[in-house]
């Protein structure tokens, strides 16, 4: 909460007057952590574009019970054949990878992009699942554009300066996994995509 | 293949690639490509490779923005210019310009003006179309799921139709935003243009660059095309529903529009150009170089997989023809004009006007890297929107003052004296045409060139500038109230600086080893590099070169001939001469083997010289290809090797107790080995007393073996290094 509140009033952009806070604490008397300990995908035929699969998930708690989760996930109609990644991952650990391919801190332009990098900052009790695809993007002035056309790509590639980066990857579809645990632990599966 | 025939290709080979430095070559600029490969400001360029001033393009916007990527035109002539990084609006009307809308998104990539006047906005990423007032309000008017908006376009009813990406769809909204309907909904990944004729929708799609005719009442798409390109960047529809796409990025599939042809002359109309003077500018050294005037150019379409785009004709009838494709340049905006259409490009923006005929004009060539939308301006001309930079520019009316080509840098590959450069232009009277040189020594041109200079004008006068490896030319030319030159061609004289051939190896090969030539004139056995006089070769003169030793010649062994052979370079690539020269080691006079030859290998009969040791010198002479005083010669020796044709001498006599002893001396080479026999029986190895042979002389004792009860024979055999045997003979009673 702090964190927030403290990107928001030291703003570069103009002030910001904050009317009020909303705070929902809910208090356990155990500790309510999990590792992701197991991660497949249970299909019984080819994959396709369309199809539907499930996400089985293992978690391990701090105590040392297991809880298993399923994620249906309904492959995009348009996905191309090929092979696909399944990103399975905490918060911190998405952030990272994320950061890793911007290659340069985020640095918002103004104070909408500031909010809306806020709005969508992780939370440690959500798993989140990204299905990738190699695709050409850009990362323009911290903001992802994945998959563009060749045109643009070619028009944003030979811009001057390094408001633009390149990216490899695209999402083809996303989940977030909310848990009662704080969720620590990543894992990628591989998925072929077939004609 | 045929002997004679596989001859012939070889001579020709030979002709071909020789080169001669002191001869001039010629530099010549004289079809489109050529001039292309140039920079061309405020000039145009047809298919025939005619320069002439085109029409002036002002600037009319600088927005400060990297990307314009979209424009649209009101009723009352307003131009809209979407642009990214910022997503802002700007509108030009007359000469002022304000900013129009601020969207929250970073690209404004899809304009369009309706018919209540508002201006719709698609936005990107987080794709939102804006109805945006005349007062500059904004009202959220659709909201897809899909990241981007690409294109926007009014259907005959006045429902907007929204084409999206990253899931390739097109949307039609009603006109009061209320509620809307997928009227495609395909595998692509983008929709990324849209074009309307009366009730009929067409779509563009990206990864796969399909064509769609969309029925929009039955929610029905028909594949117009699905075309060998990777996207279909942008839509028109022609007269009589004839429709043109630019397609980018070709793909390595199966390449049908292999077969379409370039330009070509008779399909072009006969100038307009009201000519009053044909004049040389400048005389041409007289020689006729390698690059005659009507050598053959051949000039092929590049494969799809290597276009950077092409721009496509539909037919009605669902015929398609490729109008315009190049290697290097990406199409970006399409506009209808008479009998055609204008096309904007990257990376080097410039903008064609492109027939139905497959002629093409180079319009011009603007100061940016792309140019990314045309729009209609006032007076008949249009509006340029181009990114890298941004910036909005006018186009059209008469041809403006002056133009520049500046060409690509000629790399000369060595330093060279410059002859004479001539321009061949039609120059109307009140306009002008001058050129200019500059050389240097760097591939790239800086401050350590030459300073451009201009060529004067009359016959016998050289190129100004310094000697140098590179040269550029620039032609400037003036026009007269709207009238231009026109610059058909410049040809550039010029002369190697001759430089020393070399020789970059020698291999002397083991002695007796020779080579058969892979190709015999006579059908029997042809040693590689005999001299055909000697009489052990046992060949016919040939006139022909013989092709150097490889792998694939057969080996085989004359006793007496020793074979050399060597690579020589010139970095003129002049045809080149050898003389062979030897010596004894001992000796430094070189005396002369043989002269002249065109050869790179020589076998040579070592029978004609004493034994002993020896090296040989590769003189490589250019003297073919440049006259007495400026040729040039490079050289090279062999390592030392031995000549010994002289078989070792052998004495043999009894040792005593049924004991041999055997005494071999060469005057040149070691003793090898010996061997003895006994009656004729086998040979058996003996050894030497000191147990290794090492020496000129070696000596050797041993018992032969089945030496009972006489009389018996005893023959001993001993061999020199260079493999000369002789042998002795011992009866034993």
């Amino acid at each position: 909460m702090a964190a927030p509140l403290a990107y928001l009033m030291s703003n570069d952009f103009e002030p910001v007057k904050v009317e009020k806070l909303d705070v929902s604490v809910t208090s356990y008397e155990t500790n309510q952590s999990a590792t992701l300990e197991r991660a497949w995908v249970e299909r019984t035929g080819p994959v396709r574009a369309g199809s539907d699969v499930e996400v089985k998930l293992l978690f391990r708690t701090y105590r040392g019970d297991t809880v298993s989760e399923t994620v249906p996930l309904k492959l995009p109609a348009n996905a191309r054949p090929g092979t696909y990644s399944l990103v399975i991952a905490d918060a911190p650990t998405l952030t990272t990878m994320e950061q890793r391919e911007m290659r340069q801190n985020f640095l918002p332009n103004d104070l909408d992009q500031l909010i809306r990098a806020i709005n969508s900052l992780r939370s440690n009790n959500h798993l989140y699942l990204r299905l990738l695809r190699a695709d050409d993007g850009a990362i323009v002035a911290g903001e992802f554009l994945q998959s563009l056309p060749p045109s643009v790509l070619s028009v944003m590639g030979t811009a001057q300066g390094d408001n633009v980066l390149p990216t490899r990857t695209a999402s083809v579809w996303e989940h977030d996994l909310h848990t009662d645990y704080a969720i620590a632990g990543s894992r990628t599966l591989t998925l072929a995509l077939e004609r | 293949m045929p002997r004679r025939l596989a001859a012939a290709v070889l001579a020709l080979l030979v002709v071909v690639t020789s080169s001669p430095a002191a001869q001039p070559q010629f530099w010549e600029i004289d079809e489109a490509g050529e001039f292309l490969e140039g920079d061309l400001l405020g000039l145009s360029v047809d298919a025939f490779g005619r320069v002439r001033l085109s029409s002036a393009a002002p600037v009319l916007h600088n927005p400060a923005s990297p990307y314009v990527w979209t424009l649209a035109r009101d009723g009352k002539g307003a131009i809209y210019a979407g642009t990214g990084n910022d997503g802002k609006v700007f509108k030009l009307a007359g000469k002022e310009t304000t900013l129009f809308f601020d969207a929250p998104e970073l690209e404004v990539h899809a304009v369009v003006v309706g018919r209540d006047g508002k201006v719709y906005v698609g936005t990107s990423p987080d794709g939102i179309v804006y109805a945006v007032g005349p007062d500059g309000q904004p009202t959220e008017f659709f909201d897809p799921e899909q990241r981007y908006i690409w294109a926007l376009a009014f259907d005959e009813k006045g429902n907007l139709l929204v084409a999206t990406g990253d899931e390739g769809k097109v949307h039609r909204v009603a006109k009061d935003g209320k509620s809307s309907e997928v009227i495609l909904e395909g595998p692509e990944s983008h929709i990324t243009s849209l074009a309307v004729d009366g009730g009929r929708v067409y779509a563009g799609s990206s990864p796969s660059g399909v064509i769609y005719r969309i029925d929009p009442d039955a929610k029905k798409a028909f594949v117009l095309q699905d075309t060998l390109y990777r996207e279909i960047k942008a839509l028109v529809v022609g007269e009589g529903g004839t429709v043109y796409a630019a397609a980018v990025e070709g793909s390595d599939k199966e390449d049908p529009s292999r077969a379409a042809p370039m330009p070509t002359a008779a399909a072009v109309p006969a100038g307009t150009a009201e000519v009053t003077v044909t004049e040389s500018f400048v005389g041409i050294l007289a020689p006729q170089g390698p690059v005659a005037p009507g050598t053959a150019k051949t000039v092929e379409s590049p494969r799809t997989g290597q276009t950077k785009g092409a721009l496509i004709k539909i037919l009605p009838t669902g015929e398609t023809d490729v109008l315009w494709s190049s290697a290097e340049e990406m199409p970006y905006a399409l506009r209808r004009d008479k009998g055609g259409v204008i096309l904007g490009t990257g990376a080097k923006g410039k903008l064609y006007r492109v027939g139905d005929d497959r002629t093409w004009t180079m319009l011009a060539a603007l100061p940016v890297q792309q140019l990314t939308a045309i729009e209609a301006g006032d007076d008949g001309g249009i509006v340029i929107a181009t990114s890298n930079p941004g910036t909005l520019y006018g186009f059209g009316g008469g041809a403006g003052d002056t133009g520049t080509f500046t060409s690509k840098v000629l790399d000369t590959e060595t330093v060279s004296s410059w002859g004479r450069v001539r321009g061949h232009a039609e120059i109307p009277a009140g306009t002008q045409m001058r050129l200019e040189t500059r050389s240097g020594n760097t591939a790239t041109p800086d401050k350590t060139w030459s300073d451009w200079a201009a060529v004067p004008r009359g016959e016998g006068e050289p190129i100004p500038s310094e000697r140098a490896r590179f040269l550029q030319i620039r032609a400037v030319l003036e026009g007269s109230k709207g009238v231009s030159p026109v610059l058909d061609s410049i040809r550039v004289a010029y002369l190697q600086r001759n430089l020393r051939p070399q020789i970059t190896s020698i291999t002397v090969h083991p002695p007796g080893e020779v080579f058969q030539k892979p190709l015999s004139v006579t059908g029997e056995t042809e040693i590689l590099g005999l001299d055909p006089a000697l009489p052990s070769g046992g060949s016919q003169p040939t006139p022909t070169p013989m092709m150097p030793v490889t792998t694939y010649s057969r080996k085989l062994y004359q006793k007496g001939l020793q074979t050399f052979a060597w690579k020589g370079e010139d970095p003129n690539g002049d045809a080149l001469v050898y003389d062979i020269e030897y010596r004894p080691v001992h000796d430094t006079r070189f005396r002369p083997l043989r002269a002249g030859l065109t050869d790179t290998v020589l076998a040579w009969d070592t029978s004609t010289v004493p034994n002993g040791r020896y090296v040989v010198r590769i003189v490589a002479r250019d003297t073919p290809a440049n006259p007495e005083g400026l040729a040039l010669s490079g050289e090279k020796e062999s390592p030392p090797f031995d000549v010994d044709n002289t078989p070792p001498a052998v004495t043999v006599e009894l040792a005593g107790q049924g004991r041999v002893r055997a005494v071999a001396r060469d005057d040149s080479s070691l003793i090898r080995k010996a061997e003895y026999s006994v009656d004729g029986s086998r040979w058996e190895d003996i050894h030497p007393k000191d147990g290794i042979s090492d020496s000129l002389e070696e000596t050797y004792e041993f018992q032969p073996r089945g030496l009972g009860a006489g009389p018996h024979v005893v023959v001993v055999r001993a061999t020199d290094l260079l493999g000369n045997v002789s042998t002795a003979r011992l009866n034993v009673d």
